[in-house]
């Protein structure tokens, strides 16, 4: 699965889309939904096959709902924290790929997982705020890998901050190697299931 | 709602499937005395109740709710969703345990060679992978047999409050008055319980409970597969609630929510009698999941509440065998379930969430102080500190405080650390749990509070010999840390002071800037905190956390498990785990009094025959647990009890006075530390209560049921004479006239059998047991509005009680017409 993402990042283009990302509730859970400017409808054909916007629903997250999920407990004290956007975004086609193909569920201040605080309180949303305040951005989501069979949340990828003023979403992503805050965070891998289904 | 329930009800009806949610009949009942309970816990249970707190799918529903983009209409609000919550739960489990117990969902057992691969540890890609296979079969209805198992169903029941239903969880014998209630509510079971699928309002769906009764199974059948049974449901449920559609469908509204809760920690599937859902095995976890009960029994004191934990086998070991199922009380007849429920599951979440604050701060602090203060630069610190305590008087009292923690932790020779330590390294469940928060090794961060405490010992005994200490100065009480004053045996030391430092912690004695401080966010953004002032407050911490882990270790098993296992604490059997660790023995009393008739008879030869009364006293001793020997077996630990075991005691008396007519008795006792009578006068017939008096105040005989008596295991011999007037006169009257040995040896043989029927007839220790069916109950009320005593007898054997002999004042009562 790694070298396979790590393939599709190496062969994205470098290409400059504008987009927003914003997450919602929807009647079957957390979707994202990406929002193309008119002039970057090729952006979200690419992801979804429609011109303006791509709505892209998060699979379940397993054993993610519940007060005794201590490791999620402890992602979402720490954003705002440990966990903020740093250095340079990835290139949007990247992000867009990553999209894609990755096996991801989001947390932000509406999120269904926060089981912390109060649901889109004044902490969370300060904490997301905080988050991409050292890269100029607002509106912090936080991008967690899943297993794409079993659902077991298992890295945070990145966090995505929105330009201010433009509302233009970018993806920060949190290098094993360059930040020592992914590494605690980090979970070890589950063992390697067989293919399935 | 009703279509996803229509379809497998439809399906079910079509294929003749015995799915039954009703109240209209009542299992019997049955009442056991503690041995009889012990016993049964090795065989499966046949009735259960399923503890439900769904307060997490109300949060989920509630936040959803607000979060749903207005132009949505959910049709929804938080008390819809959390009955679609519990509708979605009594579907899975009676579907799940119909399709089961019809055959077209396999049993697994535990002893699966799967499930042993997958050592506890879930998800287990392996066995999903199996499951997958399982529920594709499963769809395919017709390839599969229709061949009900030894023609079991299931029955389903939504309890409202608790009734004398649930009365074998609090006693062993049921009475009259116990007969009288339980006819009423057989009467009256509508106040009481409802039908599982009851969709009205009124029922709450925060908190609730469902009984489970398996009905209409071969009892050889199910004694070998029950616990598969149970095994198998409660995996099946975990995977379906996970892959909601197979048995939801995929109309439910909820369903694409649901699926990601943490479910199998908002419940657990306890029996509703003596029998258990998972065979009681002596391991770390099921030790630990006592405290369960002890929650149970509000206000019970638990190792939980001790800043230094003894450990879970150290608890089972202290605490004596209870005696009444009453000991251990913990449904209160008449309640609303709902009132017990939340008491009970509000001191769940309290535990639990102590334990996890204890857990993450320990982790974050590991983490933070390995990474920011190397054992060297401690070191550096602290040698530094050292050269200025006689300048400093609040830092000589805190290095005081330090070293008197350290060395009681990790001095050579009477350090309580180390080894516990031991255990916590090796305990597999605490890895996994460690492991799903921190992405370093729970050894390492260890090692690192160990190389800690070991450095500080060597540093704390020179400034011993340098003679820095003051004489006779010791630290005050409240200065040192919670977890010392509990080992200590010094009060004061309950779990409400969670960090648990005393007064001198963080104080800042030399007007220096904290050694280590920490973000933490606000409403208003984030602040510093102190983490430790100098190093000898992050000394002190490491050592307390270091302490907290050995007691997290202790009870994560059972409160935080890791494991997507729905929990099956033994509520209704406080002897389940005594009987599994060997700490009670259902047999003893039964075998002890076997025993002693065998001496009672050998006496009564030996005096039949003989005109000398000789007689031979013996007894069994019960076996002791002394501790556990641990083995780390799949996920879990294997507790071995180390039995010092008890043998047979025995005295040999002979009654001098009829022989020589001195008024003395020889008794010889070679294994036994007093001389026992046992029998002796007593099996003496027409001189019993004499000498029964006499012997009051010289010997003590234990008592059959005393089973808690932890007998030394010194030994002895004795040689006792002791004056008996009574013996005097009857030696007289003997050498007197001609002994009848027929006679004597008649009379002693129908002692030995009534003192072996007395023995046998221990309400407590010899198994017991009453069956009650509530229906010839509520029949004999029906016909007198009232029990006579007469019935009391008949009806406690699960017989009717057609006639009955009234007392004058049972006469007044008036008669119910039919």
């Amino acid at each position: 699965m790694r070298t396979l993402f790590v393939a599709l990042l190496a062969c994205a283009s470098s290409q400059v889309f504008a987009f927003d990302v914003n997450p919602f509730l929807s009647a079957l859970g957390q979707e994202l939904r990406i929002t193309c400017k008119a002039t970057d409808s090729e952006a979200c054909l690419a992801l979804c096959g429609e011109s303006s916007e791509c709505r892209i629903e998060e699979p379940s997250c397993r054993s993610c709902a519940g007060t005794q999920n201590l490791w999620m407990k402890r992602v979402l004290d720490q954003v705002g924290l440990s966990l903020r956007a740093r250095g340079a975004p990835i290139s949007d086609a990247q992000f867009l790929e990553l999209l894609k193909v990755g096996s991801w569920i989001s947390l932000h201040e509406k999120s269904l997982y926060n089981y912390s605080s109060v649901f889109n309180g004044a902490l969370i949303k300060e904490q997301f705020d905080r988050a991409c305040a050292e890269v100029g951005g607002v509106d912090g989501i936080l991008l967690i890998k899943t297993h794409p069979v079993t659902h077991v949340p298992e890295e945070i990828m990145g966090m995505i901050c929105s330009e201010a003023l433009t509302h233009d979403a970018h993806l920060y992503l949190f290098p094993e190697s360059e930040n020592r805050l992914s590494a605690i965070y980090k979970r070890r891998p589950l063992p390697a299931s067989s293919d399935r289904r | 709602m009703q279509s996803f329930r229509k379809s497998i009800f439809l399906i079910l009806m079509i294929t003749g499937i015995p799915l039954r949610s009703s109240a209209e009949s009542r299992k019997p009942l049955i009442f056991e005395n503690r041995a009889a309970c012990a016993l049964d816990s090795k065989l499966p249970a046949d009735s259960a109740l399923l503890i439900v707190d769904s307060y997490n799918a109300g949060k989920l529903v509630d936040s959803w709710l607000k979060g749903l983009e207005p132009n949505i209409s959910a049709n929804m609000n938080t008390e819809k969703g959390l009955r679609y919550f519990r509708l979605a739960v009594t579907e899975m489990f009676m579907t799940l345990a119909s399709e089961i117990l019809n055959g077209r969902l396999p049993l697994i057992s535990s002893d699966d060679e799967i499930i042993k691969r997958c050592q506890g540890q879930t998800p287990c890609p392996e066995m999903e992978m199996k499951l997958d296979q399982v529920f594709q079969a499963w769809t395919q209805i017709s390839a599969v047999p229709n061949v009900p198992l030894q023609g079991a169903s299931v029955s389903c029941l939504y309890l409202r409050k608790f009734s004398e239903f649930q009365a074998p969880w609090n006693r062993d014998r049921p009475d009259q008055s116990v007969l009288q209630k339980l006819a009423q509510d057989t009467l009256n079971s509508k106040d009481l319980v409802s039908e599982c699928f009851d969709e009205s309002e009124s029922l709450s769906s925060r908190r609730f409970a469902l009984q489970f009764d398996l009905n209409g199974q071969d009892p050889r059948w199910w004694s070998q597969h029950g616990f598969d049974f149970w095994f198998s449901l409660k995996l099946y449920f975990s995977y379906s609630w996970r892959n909601p559609t197979y048995i939801l469908g995929e109309t439910h509204p909820l369903l694409g929510l649901f699926r990601s809760l943490a479910v199998e920690q908002m419940m657990s599937l306890v029996s509703n009698t003596c029998k258990s859902i998972e065979k009681p095995v002596c391991t770390e976890s099921q030790t630990a999941l006592e405290v369960y009960r002890l929650i149970a029994r509000a206000g019970a004191p638990a190792d939980l509440d001790h800043p230094f934990s003894r450990g879970a086998d150290q608890a089972l070991l202290a605490q004596a065998v209870p005696v009444y199922h009453e000991d251990v009380a913990v449904l209160p007849e008449g309640q609303e379930a709902g009132v017990w429920l939340k008491s009970y599951q509000d001191q769940i979440l309290k535990n639990r969430g102590f334990l996890k604050q204890k857990l993450l701060s320990a982790v974050s602090l590991f983490e933070l102080m390995k990474s920011a203060l190397p054992v060297e630069d401690l070191q550096k610190g602290l040698l530094t500190l050292r050269s200025q305590i006689q300048d400093h008087p609040l830092l000589y009292k805190k290095m005081q405080v330090l070293c008197s923690e350290d060395s009681l932790a990790f001095h050579p020779l009477f350090g309580v650390m180390e080894k516990k330590l031991e255990g916590v390294v090796s305990d597999k469940s605490f890895e996994m749990l460690f492991d799903s928060i921190s992405n370093q090794q729970l050894r390492d961060l260890v090692s690192y509070g160990v190389n800690v405490g070991k450095m500080i010992e060597p540093l704390c005994e020179q400034i011993k010999v340098e003679q820095l200490w003051a004489k006779g100065k010791e630290p005050e009480a409240a200065d040192l840390s919670a977890w010392y004053r509990d080992l200590m045996g010094n009060g004061d030391s309950g779990s409400n002071d969670f960090f648990g430092l005393g007064n001198l912690f963080n104080q800042d004695a030399m007007g220096l800037p904290a050694v280590l401080s920490q973000e933490r966010s606000t409403d208003s953004g984030t602040e510093k905190s102190t983490v430790c002032s100098d190093v000898s407050d992050c000394g002190r911490l490491i050592l307390k956390t270091l302490v907290d882990l050995n007691s997290i270790s202790t009870w994560t098993s059972a409160l935080t498990p890791m494991k997507e296992w729905i929990q099956s604490p033994s509520l209704a059997n406080p002897w389940a785990t005594e009987q599994a660790c060997k700490l009670y023995d259902p047999w003893y009393a039964t075998h002890r009094a076997f025993v002693a008739m065998v001496g009672d008879l050998f006496t009564t030869t030996v005096t039949g025959i003989a005109p000398i009364p000789a007689y031979l006293a013996i007894d069994l001793k019960p076996s002791t647990v002394t501790g556990f020997q641990p083995e780390p077996l799949a996920g879990d630990v294997l507790l071995h009890p180390n039995l010092q075991r008890g043998g047979v005691s025995y005295s040999l008396g002979i009654d001098l006075g009829p022989w020589t007519g001195i008024p003395c008795a020889a008794i010889v006792s070679p294994n036994a530390i007093g001389a026992n009578t046992n029998g002796f006068y007593t099996l003496g017939g027409v001189r019993a209560e004499a000498c029964m008096a006499q012997n009051s105040h010289r010997l003590t005989v234990t008592g059959a049921s005393d089973s808690n008596a932890n007998p030394n295991a010194q030994r002895s011999s004795c040689l006792m004479c002791y004056l008996n007037p009574y013996s005097t006169a009857r030696s007289l009257s003997m050498l007197g006239t001609t002994p009848v040995p027929l006679l004597r040896l008649a009379a002693g043989v129908v002692f030995s059998g009534v003192s072996l029927i007395k023995k046998l007839s221990d309400p407590v220790d010899v198994p017991r047991r009453f069956t009650v069916d509530p229906a010839k109950v509520a029949a004999t009320f029906q016909k007198y509005s009232f029990i006579p005593k007469h019935c009391v007898r008949r009806l406690i054997h699960g017989h009717s009680c057609r006639w009955a002999w009234l007392t004058a004042d049972e006469r007044k009562h008036e008669p119910v017409e039919e």
